[in-house]
């Protein structure tokens, strides 16, 4: 099966979710081909995962106040900060793709380990959810199966603002140093090349082209986009 | 209503809020950052716990557990049915203990 690839792209928050609902759900129909697409949240955010409580994990008001969106997530997982980052998500049917948490992990996050090798990153993954460098957490991914597809979402921090960051779950910036690293940290990368060292190492062994978002995988995301920025989803648990 | 909140063997945070009514539990919820899915099968997991006797054990709450999500198909990941009964047992004799 060819897989599609879709340069970055910067949404929103609640699109970007939307986005990858849509394609998750297309791909179970058979509509959408299995699909690996970069994207960025514009304006940043925090998401939380599927069974976390927002209103525990995030300082909404605060966010309010500075301009950053927060929702939680359709995958599960934990808190992940969308500031200065490459994200990722695969979207496929679950018979192109592992269906347990536990082989998608140690797949996908391999698999971005070997991209930050390529750009001179000593990276490696730590179950079960993580990509540490230098003993900090460089990046995240979150999974969910559903209706016959997978939603993999994740992420590796290119830059990071710690001020907002901080300020938007409740923690110190100091504190957030010493658990978090980014690109900038190791590498003259640039954004441009830590999405090409992604891509080669997603794609590598698959039959691939690049392609963008289709009418209907639009028209469907924005249907979806809504839910997550209402209250009745985000607010749910 | 009583919480417990833990860590789990795979290193995730689990919370477990129980309610009692006459001895008996009226409702559980959980939360936290692990994987379960199919996601709406979660309610199926607490609805299992609703009316059982705050009496029952770790291992009768974790055989409860275990059946509905063999039922319902639950596939999780860095959580297990053992750890969710461990935090309602605990939420459950916190409550009883502050009766």
């Amino acid at each position: 099966m060819k897989w599609r690839i879709i340069h970055r792209e910067l949404h929103t928050g609640p699109m970007n979710m939307g986005i990858d609902e849509a394609l998750a759900e297309m791909a179970a129909a058979e509509k959408s081909p299995p699909t690996i697409r970069f994207y960025s949240w514009n304006p940043p955010g925090i998401s939380v995962g599927r069974f976390q409580r927002l209103r525990e994990a995030v300082k909404t008001e605060k966010c309010s106040r500075m301009g950053i969106d927060y929702l939680r997530r359709m995958s599960g997982g934990g808190t992940a900060c969308h500031s200065s980052e490459i994200a990722y998500s695969i979207t496929a049917p679950g018979y192109v793709f592992p269906r347990y948490a536990d082989d998608a992990f140690m797949l996908v996050c391999t698999q971005v380990a070997s991209a930050l090798a390529s750009l001179g990153i000593k990276a490696e993954y730590r179950p079960l959810d993580e990509i540490m460098a230098g003993g900090k957490k460089i990046g995240w991914s979150a999974f969910t199966f559903r209706n016959g597809a997978v939603i993999f979402q994740g992420s590796v921090f290119y830059g990071f603002d710690f001020a907002s960051m901080a300020a938007a779950t409740g923690t110190s910036p100091a504190k957030l140093k010493e658990a978090v690293t980014c690109v900038k940290d190791f590498s003259r990368a640039t954004e441009n090349d830590l999405e090409i060292a992604l891509e080669k190492c997603f794609t590598k062994g698959k039959e691939w082209k690049r392609g963008v978002l289709a009418k209907e995988e639009l028209e469907r995301a924005e249907e979806l986009s809504e839910r997550y920025s209402g209250r009745e989803w985000n607010f749910s648990i | 209503m009583a919480e417990r909140k833990m860590v789990t063997k795979a290193g995730k945070g689990l919370k477990a809020v129980v309610s009692l009514v006459r001895d008996r539990v009226k409702a559980v919820s959980f939360s936290g950052d692990f994987y379960l899915y199919p996601e709406e099968s979660m309610r199926e997991l607490e609805k299992s716990l609703e009316g059982i006797r705050a009496t029952e054990t770790e291992y009768e709450i974790s055989t409860r557990l275990m059946i509905a999500a063999r039922k319902a198909g639950t596939e999780m990941a860095g959580v297990t049915t053992h750890e969710m009964a461990r935090a309602v047992a605990k939420a459950i004799a916190e409550e009883r203990g502050s009766a």
